[in-house]
């Protein structure tokens, strides 16, 4: 069974990758946080039931993604509703705010399936199999969502793609 | 990366991609983990109740460790009372002057005794009352 202290020890070791994740996918903090108090809820019931996190990583994201996927589906929509053009998914000195603007703003303007590729391989590191993985589809899928979403980026930020 | 008036452009996609590694995602404020963790918190017993329930569970397997071996040393004590009971009649006697009964066997006797309940010999005339006076005169027997 976990306890409270170790639901600390969690969150200092994965919390704030997890945070960047989800805030990328819901793309609003109130949202990113309803979403990750859910995933620790859930978190301590599996280890009521006898779960043991024997890789923690993989099982924090998947069930990160979940609670993201299924509070977007309850919002009913797909794509980020930027409704604040100040919104934020990425972080950045503040000599480049400007560059961190437009890019969570494109970001912002992909269709969730190759953001989330996109986020996964270049802000947390993991390669196209645990990213397959992690979304149940294979490498090479991972891979092309993540080609599709580097070409959709690159029209976006010259301008060229349409903007949220 | 080119900057002009219509946006940035990228000389290819690995330029992108460094262009895009270069930023960090957000992190959650200082006092976002405590609202996160709230709920779960509510939910996981705190750290001094799991330690006392952890003990809890320890006490009670080693109370049932040592009541499994009392219970089988009552059991086995009843078994020999009740064999001692089923003894024949000619092999109890008085002790004169005693109010205690007394047990006597030959040493053949308190062998199969011992073997049958599994009992070491000399442990068993004690536990039967047989004095030491009472062995020697049985083992002389």
């Amino acid at each position: 069974m976990v306890e409270a202290l170790k639901l600390d020890e969690i969150w200092e070791a994965w919390g704030g990758p997890l945070y960047g994740f989800v805030l990328s996918l819901v793309g609003c903090p109130k949202d990113a946080e309803d979403v990750l108090q859910d995933v620790f809820l859930a978190l301590v019931k599996a280890f009521k039931g006898g779960l043991e996190l024997q890789h923690p990583r993989a099982y924090l994201y998947r069930s990160a993604r979940n609670e993201a996927h299924r509070h977007l589906r309850r919002r009913g929509r797909n794509a980020l509703p930027i409704s604040d053009e100040r919104i934020m998914l990425v972080e950045a000195p503040p000599a480049r705010q400007d560059e961190a603007l437009d890019l969570s703003r494109a970001l912002a303007a992909l269709p969730v399936d190759q953001r989330e590729v996109v986020v996964l391989k270049l802000h947390h590191a993991m390669t196209f199999q645990e990213i397959g993985d992690l979304l149940d589809v294979s490498p090479n899928t991972a891979a092309s969502r993540h080609r599709y979403g580097l070409e959709k980026l690159r029209d976006l930020l010259a301008g060229e793609g349409d903007r949220p | 990366m080119n900057e002009d008036e219509g946006g940035r452009r990228f000389s290819d996609e690995d330029e992108l991609e460094r262009w895009i590694s270069s930023f960090a995602p957000v992190s959650p404020g200082s006092d976002a983990r405590d609202r996160i963790l709230e709920p779960a918190r509510r939910a996981a017993p705190s750290g001094r109740l799991q330690r006392w329930w952890d003990e809890a569970m320890e006490g009670l397997g080693d109370l049932l460790f040592a009541t499994r071996w009392s219970m089988a040393t009552v059991a086995l004590l009843f078994g020999l009372n009740l064999a001692v009971d089923r003894l024949p009649l000619q092999m109890v006697r008085k002790v004169p002057g005693g109010g205690r009964s007394s047990l006597s066997m030959s040493r053949q006797e308190r062998r199969d005794l011992s073997e049958l309940t599994g009992i070491e010999a000399g442990w068993l005339s004690g536990r039967l009352g047989l004095s030491s006076e009472e062995m020697r005169k049985s083992e002389r027997r």
